[in-house]
């Protein structure tokens, strides 16, 4: 599968969308390891943007420069337009960053800990005081709020590192493995509470959990061994690369319509496996609107034959990945 | 995780009263630093330093003049109480500023190295602070409260034993500057503790090079005695310290200027490698 998309090639395909984060080169060093060789993000405004990668791959890192906790060995890199090797306070401000495994003040209550947050942006007042409440209840810390952070569960913490993340609205989110830690309902609720933040900001975030990206991801980063490897919209990504492909299940002969199809012009490749009582077909095909208009029409010509099932073939992530991945190793 | 968007979207609306803090360069964030350290030490943490200290280095004093009294009535200077409690003083001196030095670093290794070891920094890096600003907010807001609870607070204790044992009120102003010059060496103490915890993860390192700095210069003074009280650098107050209190006076202010030189220029080197620190 060739689902690399190079940085060219990349920026048209988001668009007009403006790009929220843009990097070219990125590379950190740490003596003589390379945690991060080469990356070239594009994270477009007001998308849902997921960094994955095998463990060790450079996420974390990666995105610890672009809230400027590291400074880059080497390429460039533009935050909201602002240039990494510059001004990182006023960067700050406007981005919220959830660490891998947040770390807080053992001895602060949560709410004593976004009071805390909360005084980097705001200066005390009834305002902060509401949005805190607000923040509270969001992430399900109503009954945890006064209690110290030191007795947190992983699960508790994370939630908390969501809520301070998000305080001062930020025009960008950073969350590196954001439902970590959290159980399946606490999952369901991270993802919930990604979409509904879409609207009004961008969210880049790392994780190893697939199924999330599938379900809440609009764009995709793969990065493997501190390169980036892929980078697409997910439905690209799962579409694949190696065109349109059609699947079939079908009862009884297929010889005389696989010839058939076979000889169309816009029908690249025919494959048939099992047997007459129950086979199964992949059709790739040039012209994905003839395929839509003609192919099914055209397997139905034939009253010897039953289809069972049929629909363009799409991937698992998992599959993608695994294969992206495979193939940058190997 | 339940409410409503909405409500979040109001809450960061023009009227929904928050007042944005503006950006103040390298000043960003000291505020919420040093009210966040200070807080640290508000609450009952000082009063019990305060004690433990005031009995610990008050006691030393009172040990130090039983010890004297007790060698005086066994034939050596019993009718001269006086002198005994000025002779034992300078004593005291040496052995209460080591005491003083091991408990300043005791309570300041952590400062710097905690927050560096356990993640906790990551987190608030990620806020709009400059690095500058969290220094200058962590040595403001502990070195005020430790030179209370290890130097103000016993100190005051020790000027009422030692107007006690004396029989009359002890010379104030002679007292204050040996106090201002024992702050003054702590003051420096801290610093280069902190310091010290933003260059290694290394709590041993920490806690040991202050300690052993001060043991090293004493040893090594003495091969300058003729320069005692006169030489540039902090170790040299608790020489000054003790000719003060002796009766001799400041031999010269070399070192007190120094001293605030050298708290100066580790802060800074402090602010400057802090600047350096990468987080991951």
């Amino acid at each position: 599968m060739d689902t690399v998309t190079v940085a060219d090639e990349r920026t048209e395909s988001v668009g007009d969308r403006a790009l929220v984060v843009e990097t070219r080169g990125l590379a950190k060093r740490f003596g003589d390891v390379e945690a991060v060789r080469s990356v070239d993000l594009a994270v477009p405004a007001h998308s849902i943007f997921g960094f994955l990668g095998p463990n060790g791959a450079g996420k974390t890192t990666t995105l610890r420069m672009l809230v400027g906790l590291l400074t880059p060995s080497a390429g460039t890199g533009r935050v909201l337009g602002a240039d990494l090797a510059g001004d990182g306070l006023a960067l700050r401000r406007r981005i919220g960053y959830l660490p891998q495994q947040p770390r807080f003040y053992p001895d602060l209550t949560a709410r004593e800990t976004l009071q805390f947050t909360a005084g980097f942006f705001f200066r005390p007042g009834p305002g902060v005081d509401r949005r805190i409440d607000d923040l509270v209840e969001l992430v399900g810390l109503q009954d945890r709020a006064e209690r110290p952070v030191g007795a947190f569960s992983g699960g508790e913490r994370q939630r908390l590192g969501l809520a301070q993340a998000q305080l001062h609205g930020p025009e960008l989110l950073i969350l590196d493995e954001p439902a970590a830690g959290l159980d399946p309902l606490g999952r369901r609720d991270v993802l919930d509470l990604m979409e509904r933040l879409r609207d009004r900001t961008t969210v880049l975030y790392s994780t190893h959990i697939l199924d999330d990206v599938q379900r809440v991801s609009d764009t995709v980063a793969i990065v493997s061994h501190g390169t980036m490897v892929a980078q697409a919209p997910i439905d690209q990504l799962l579409a694949g690369t190696e065109g349109a492909v059609y699947r079939l299940s079908t009862r009884g002969p297929t010889a005389a319509i696989r010839d058939r199809l076979a000889r169309l012009s816009w029908v690249r490749d025919v494959q048939v496996h099992g047997d007459p009582h129950a086979a199964d077909w992949a059709v790739a095909v040039d012209d994905e609107t003839a395929a839509d208009h003609h192919l099914l029409r055209i397997v139905l010509e034939d009253p010897a034959l039953s289809v069972t099932d049929f629909g363009r073939r799409t991937f698992e992530l998992e599959d993608v990945f695994l294969r992206i991945v495979e193939e940058a190793t190997s | 995780m339940t409410s409503p968007s909405q409500t979040l979207d109001a809450g960061l609306s023009p009227g929904a009263g928050l007042r944005t803090r503006p950006d103040r360069g390298r000043g960003t964030g000291f505020t919420t630093m040093v009210r966040h350290e200070g807080r640290l030490w508000w609450g009952r943490r000082w009063l019990v330093q305060a004690v433990l200290w005031t009995v610990l280095l008050d006691g030393l004093l009172l040990a130090l003049l039983w010890i004297a009294e007790q060698a005086g009535s066994s034939g050596m200077r019993l009718e001269q109480p006086a002198v005994g409690v000025a002779e034992v003083f300078p004593q005291y001196l040496g052995v209460a500023v080591l005491l003083s030095t091991i408990g300043v670093v005791v309570l300041s290794q952590s400062v710097m190295l905690d927050e560096r070891r356990d993640g906790t920094l990551e987190w608030v890096l990620s806020k709009p602070v400059s690095r500058t600003a969290i220094v200058l907010a962590k040595f403001t807001a502990h070195v005020l409260p430790i030179l209370l609870v290890v130097v103000v607070v016993p100190w005051a204790g020790v000027y009422g034993v030692l107007s006690w044992a004396s029989g009359a009120a002890w010379p104030l102003g002679e007292f204050a500057v040996v106090v201002a010059l024992v702050g003054l060496l702590l003051g420096f103490t801290v610093a280069l503790t902190l310091l010290l915890g933003t260059w290694t993860t290394s709590r041993g390192l920490v806690i040991g090079v202050p300690i052993a700095a001060g043991m090293v210069y004493d040893g090594a003074h003495a091969l300058v005695r003729d320069l005692a009280g006169q030489l540039p650098f902090p170790w040299e107050l608790t020489t000054s310290a003790t000719a003060v209190a002796a009766g001799a006076g400041l031999v010269s202010v070399v070192p007190v200027v120094a001293t605030v030189g050298w708290i100066v220029a580790v802060v800074a080197a402090t602010a400057w490698r802090f600047e350096r620190e990468e987080v991951g």
